[in-house]
């Protein structure tokens, strides 16, 4: 296979850093993955902030977390990783070079305002008088200023000036305390030399203003986008779901699917695969703030096809009222009465029929953005008729153009955790690619002698913030100061006007020298965002960065309590004084390192786990790949076809010719694993072949790659009682072995979507029409029909399913409550559209039986300590943003393990699960330590509480001592096992309960405290 | 939001103790003061990486020494930075309540809510509940010179 082969010429001295394109969620998170394999990033981003599309949505399915929430630590930690440069407002230019050695051009369009010296405060959006652009990150609902931070989570958290508005009146330059503004930044070119580029452009919302039936113009009609944002408590209402022409409560709202999906007209065929299931989230996210609304759904199908996502559908339905309506709708009608009629066709009924809404909102399909076109165009890279980045189903992370990788939506319509794995898998061979230049461009710590203070009595200095005029014009700082000095162990305390500038950390370094200080207090704002920055500057005058801590008085109160300065300030210094308190008590905490053995193992041969381990092994990495089957394979030994002109047998021969010529790999055939032990970097096992020889095993990470198989419907449709009823992957057999008969009729949805498994196996609509056509190419005379519920041809696959229909495939609806029936050689169905009673002849009856997890995935769960969700597959650390992860660090998941998956889908997350692993075996020496639990064998008794309590497996009992044993490199510090110990053994470090209550003693008065 | 109506003046301020997670609550707690929302100046926040760190003693400690009132909170169920911290908070805050009430300590002033790093306005509001609660029941029994 030539793509495959030509991945693997590696390119000879490349560069060791890497061009990310595109700030989202995606591109983030493949910055961060290369950042943490040993490569300098640049990740370019055209708004001010890096974030995306995610950063704008209220919630994500299924689990309903809130999307900032999870989004934004991942913002700040990639804005703080010192090998990743971010590059805001800015495009690429020009390119040009070879996978390897790529010189790319940057235009940098000015902020006006000056990134180092902008401490984020605000003033200048407070001074700006012309309040009249549209609010892009709330779509256009409410107006911002010429000067404006998009949103209060912006990663660099820094004003912008939009200089296409601004008139220069210079209100905000005389503002601005830093003198931050230049009003007469020009842009600027840089060109920045990379060995790699990934591409994660992303996708925007379909424009829905030409499509004129749907009446966007109307005020009532609002895109899902838009709904996102009015739904989100942070957002232009607060959260509170209005009508905009005259901010009613809508009481009847109805969405629209497919706007710019599944649509010939206008060219965008294709289903947009996420709207389904975001429309469904926003009905909930309705219904919940206002029980006595109605939500109804109008789509032609309802597509939930992702891991957990027909649970939700179905929550949506029964518990939330939400009204599914298969429908199409032709217009959407404004009334005079101000409401709107909505007029479809009712597929279930066959009818025209209209309903009265308050509100509608358009699902947007998604589209690539203009501006990727061009990029594609610069850089050669091929796009397909849809606008989308073009791969191959074998390779859905290369472009056509070597050392050029793609990922996310700009790939293909995909929801957040298919976009982050291909961020992963991207990342995973870009690193493949440049794994000879590893670490040559990478900064590491400086290290900087640390000043022991153990023995040295505390002398702390506290620096109180003025912000500007943020902090200083509610809270009276001179007091602060002058209180802060009278408090114990306090050596020296002075005031700044911006506390986190780069002057005022000289003046620390050179004070804590002087001074002889040997713990630092900042009186400022918050520690989620600035604590980084003082811990750093105090590691670099010799102080271990623990011995720092912050008091919060602007966020938690002088920006909270305007109206009273006094009471304000009185606060202040009770929250330094339990400042003071804590820092006296805190201690330097060391982190360790602990080796890495560099070689990996991955689970299951089957095409995720050969992938997976050709991945790691591409990388330079040692693989044991273990398969308990006489061959490698998996499930393509049982396929025949795959869509887009893949012969399944040669591409499963080519990958196992591969997997046996790479010397980097062992595999073993027909083995078992029989006990697993270890943590990240360093796990042991033993493995026994089919003839009982033992082998133990080293290796630093695990990719579970077990797959899945096809259910045996035993007892549905006659399935075992008559011959001729077959399964999916039976046909597949059928027709590889030749001509198949002449009637086939396939019911879906088998075993599947019904109480006793919920889930939906999101492979076999796909599957069935594949077949289906396949079955009409060796005779089309053939008669093909699939009995379905809803179609779930989801993203490109639509494609697919038009091609069967053309082909004359037939398509019959049936209602979940009147399945069809096998009778002999006939097949009875009540088709919803006509509402007639069909009698189908069937020569053949395949069943759309799902795909579970491997038998023996349960022990393999045991085996590693990982949980199995309840539709028993894996289950991943965070479905949303770890979806190749598993909560115990250093084992990962790919493929069907996770869910039922399609070839290029397994391809895609095996890739990300390599690169994921290799980023820890890129590594010499994993840290542990800092802020972690850590147990005093003095009090422990060995009750092992603690053991059940850690979420990551990060405790044991020593088998020695009897006591609790914390593995540094697992333990994550949340603290839950020093809550949980009885005896006050188990403590979590810098969070301890001395200091806590010393806090706690704090908190009341300042007349107790000083006697004042 | 209007400043003044956060406090009439010389109304007696309570001191309520919040334990509060470093991902979601306190972030919450971030949100409000960036979004301006007004509070009265009645918490003294102590920042724990995550809810599951407060040992169930800490609410009935703060009484002890002398807090009005004690608000402790986390993540949403289902957000929790560390898997599910949080529901352990859940699980052992009942005990905490009933420490609270063996104490004599009226449940008022005591208050268990998730809060989200988006939602600032539901932390001030959620302060504002709990100051209203326990000014109306006075300064704590166990504070120092009370009765």
């Amino acid at each position: 296979m030539a793509s495959g082969n030509e991945s693997k010429k590696k390119p000879g001295n490349p560069i060791g850093s890497v061009l990310v394109v595109g700030g989202g969620i995606t591109g983030i998170q493949a910055a961060m993955d290369m950042s943490d394999s040993g490569f300098k990033v640049y990740l370019v981003e055209k708004t001010p902030t890096i974030g995306g599309r995610m950063a704008q949505l209220d919630k994500t399915f299924p689990t309903m977390d809130c999307s900032i929430c999870i989004l934004s630590p991942k913002m700040v930690e990639a804005g703080r990783d010192e090998n990743i440069e971010l590059l805001t407002l800015s495009e690429i230019s020009g390119v040009e070079g070879e996978a390897g050695n790529f010189n790319v051009r940057v235009l940098r369009n000015p902020r006006y305002i000056k990134e180092d010296l902008c401490t984020g405060c605000g003033d200048c959006a407070t001074a700006c008088p012309y309040v009249s652009q549209p609010h892009e990150f709330n779509e256009g609902i409410i107006l911002r200023g010429n000067s404006y931070m998009p949103f209060p989570q912006a990663v660099p958290m820094k004003y912008t000036i939009d200089g296409s508005h601004c008139v220069k009146c210079g209100n905000c330059s005389a503002t601005c305390g830093p003198e931050a503004i230049d009003l007469y930044q020009k842009p600027e070119e840089i060109t920045i030399n990379v060995g790699s580029i990934i591409l994660s452009p992303g996708i925007m919302p379909y424009d829905p203003s030409t499509l004129t039936n749907y009446s966007y113009w109307h005020p009532d009609v609002v895109t899902s986008m838009e709904l996102e944002r009015l739904i989100n408590a942070s957002g232009p209402t607060g959260g509170h779901v209005i009508r905009p022409s005259d901010h009613a409560t809508p009481k009847r709202i109805g969405f629209i699917q497919c706007v710019g999906s599944r649509d010939v007209h206008i060219n965008r065929p294709i289903c947009s695969s996420v709207c389904c299931t975001y429309a469904i989230k926003e009905g909930i996210l309705i219904r919940e703030h206002d029980p006595d609304s109605e939500v109804s759904i109008f789509g032609m199908d309802i597509r939930t096809h992702g891991k957990g996502f027909e649970a939700f559908a179905n929550r949506g339905e029964n518990d939330y009222g939400l009204n599914y309506l298969r429908a199409r709708v032709a217009e959407v009608k404004p009334n005079r009465d101000g409401t709107l009629t909505v007029v479809y066709e009712n597929l279930d009924k066959g009818e025209v029929e209209e309903k009265e809404l308050d509100l509608v909102v358009l699902s947007g399909g998604l589209q690539t953005y203009p501006e990727t076109t061009e990029l594609a165009k610069e850089m050669g890279v091929d796009i397909n008729e849809y606008g989308f980045l073009s791969t191959h189903i074998e390779n859905p992370l290369e472009t056509n153009v070597p050392g050029i990788y793609v990922c996310g939506a700009a790939q293909a319509p995909h929801d957040i955790p298919e976009s982050v794995a291909l961020a992963s898998g991207a990342a995973g061979k870009a690193a493949a690619l440049l794994s000879d230049a590893r670490g040559t461009l990478f900064k590491k710590k400086e290290p900087h002698p640390e000043i022991d203070v153990s023995s040295q009595e505390p002398r702390i200095g506290v620096f109180v913030c003025h912000c500007g005029t943020n902090i200083a014009s509610v809270v009276d700082v001179q007091k602060l100061v002058e209180y802060a000095e009278k408090l114990p162990n306090v050596a020296y305390s002075t005031r700044s006007t911006y506390a986190c500038s780069e002057d005022v950390q000289k003046v620390m370094k050179e004070a804590i020298k002087e001074r002889k200080l040997n713990r630092i207090i900042v009186a400022a704002c918050t520690p989620r965002t600035h604590e980084p920055l003082f811990r750093e500057t105090i590691r670099e005058a010799g102080l271990n960065p623990y011995l720092f801590e912050f008091v919060n008085i602007r966020e938690h109160c002088s920006w909270i309590h305007r109206g009273d300065s006094g009471e304000a300030t009185d606060k202040a210094r009770e929250l330094i004084r339990m400042g003071v308190a804590k820092s006296r008590l805190l201690e330097a905490l060391q982190t360790d390192e602990v080796g890495v053995t560099k070689k990996g193992l991955v689970l299951g041969g089957g095409v995720s786990g050969m992938t997976a381990a050709l991945d790691v092994a591409a990388q330079g990495f040692q693989v044991y790949l273990i398969e308990r089957g006489k061959e490698l394979g998996g499930l393509l030994n049982s396929i025949s076809t795959i869509s887009g002109g893949l012969d399944p047998a040669e591409f499963k021969n080519d990958l196992i010719e591969r997997v046996k010529n790479e010397p980097l790999i062992k595999c073993f055939i027909g083995a078992n694993l029989k006990s697993v032990f270890g943590y990240v970097g360093n796990f042991n096992a033993v493995v026994e072949d089919a003839g009982g020889d033992q082998e133990e095993l080293e290796f630093g990470t695990a990719i579970l790659a077990t797959g899945g198989i096809e259910l045996k419907p035993e007892g549905h449709y006659k399935y075992g009682e008559q011959k001729n009823v077959v399964t999916q992957l039976e046909l597949e057999k059928i027709l590889g072995e030749g001509k198949p008969p002449k009637r086939v009729v396939m019911i879906q949805c088998v075993a599947q979507r019904i109480p006793e498994r919920i889930s939906c196996s999101r492979i076999c609509c796909i599957q069935a029409v594949k077949n289906a056509i396949r079955v009409k190419e060796f005779d089309p005379d053939a008669q093909v029909s699939i009995i379905y519920r809803d179609m779930r041809a989801y993203g490109e696959w639509e494609d697919l399913y038009t091609e069967a229909i053309s082909k004359g495939v037939i398509f019959i609806r049936f209602d979940k409550n009147s399945p069809p029936e096998v009778e002999g050689s006939e097949v009875v169905v009540e088709d919803l559209g006509s509402k007639e009673r069909l009698r189908l002849e069937a020569d053949l009856v395949v069943l759309s039986s799902p795909m579970v997890s491997s038998p023996g995935t349960d022990d393999v769960g045991k085996l590693f300590k990982v949980p199995i969700g309840s539709d028993g597959f894996f289950m991943e650390a965070h479905p949303k943003l770890r979806p190749v992860d598993f909560a115990t660090d250093g084992v990962f998941l790919c493929g069907s393990a996770h869910s039922p998956k399609l070839l290029g889908e397994c391809i895609g997350q095996a890739s990300a699960a390599a690169g994921r692993a290799c980023a820890i075996l890129s590594k010499d020496k994993l840290t542990a330590g800092g802020a972690i639990a850590s147990v005093d064998e003095e009090a422990c008794v060995g009750c092992a509480i603690c053991v059940d309590m850690c979420p990551y497996g990060a405790i044991g009992i020593n088998s020695e001592s009897g006591f609790a044993q914390v593995t540094g490199a697992v333990c994550k510090g949340c603290g839950t096992c020093a809550a949980a110990c009885p005896t006050g053994a188990m403590a979590q470090l810098h969070f301890n309960s001395r200091q806590i209550m010393a806090q706690l003693k704090n908190v009341m008065s300042i007349e107790d405290a000083l006697g004042v | 939001m209007n400043d003044d109506d956060t406090k009439k003046n010389d109304e007696w301020v309570p001191k309520i103790v919040a334990f509060c997670c470093n991902w979601c609550s306190y972030g919450g707690a971030d949100a409000a003061g960036m979004g301006r929302f007004q509070q009265p100046a009645s918490i003294r926040i102590i920042r724990v990486m995550c809810s599951g760190r407060i040992d169930p003693t800490y609410p009935i400690l703060a009484f002890m020494e002398g807090a009005d009132g004690v608000l402790v909170s986390g993540c949403h169920i289902g957000d929790c930075h560390y898997i599910d911290g949080n529901y352990k908070t859940k699980n052992r805050y009942p005990f905490v309540e009933e420490m609270v009430s063996e104490l004599g300590i009226e449940p008022e002033r005591i208050m268990l809510e998730w809060i989200s790093a988006s939602e600032g306005e539901k932390f001030a509001e959620t302060v504002k509940k709990l100051t209203e609660n326990v000014r109306k029941l006075g300064p704590s029994p166990l504070k120092p010179g009370v009765k």
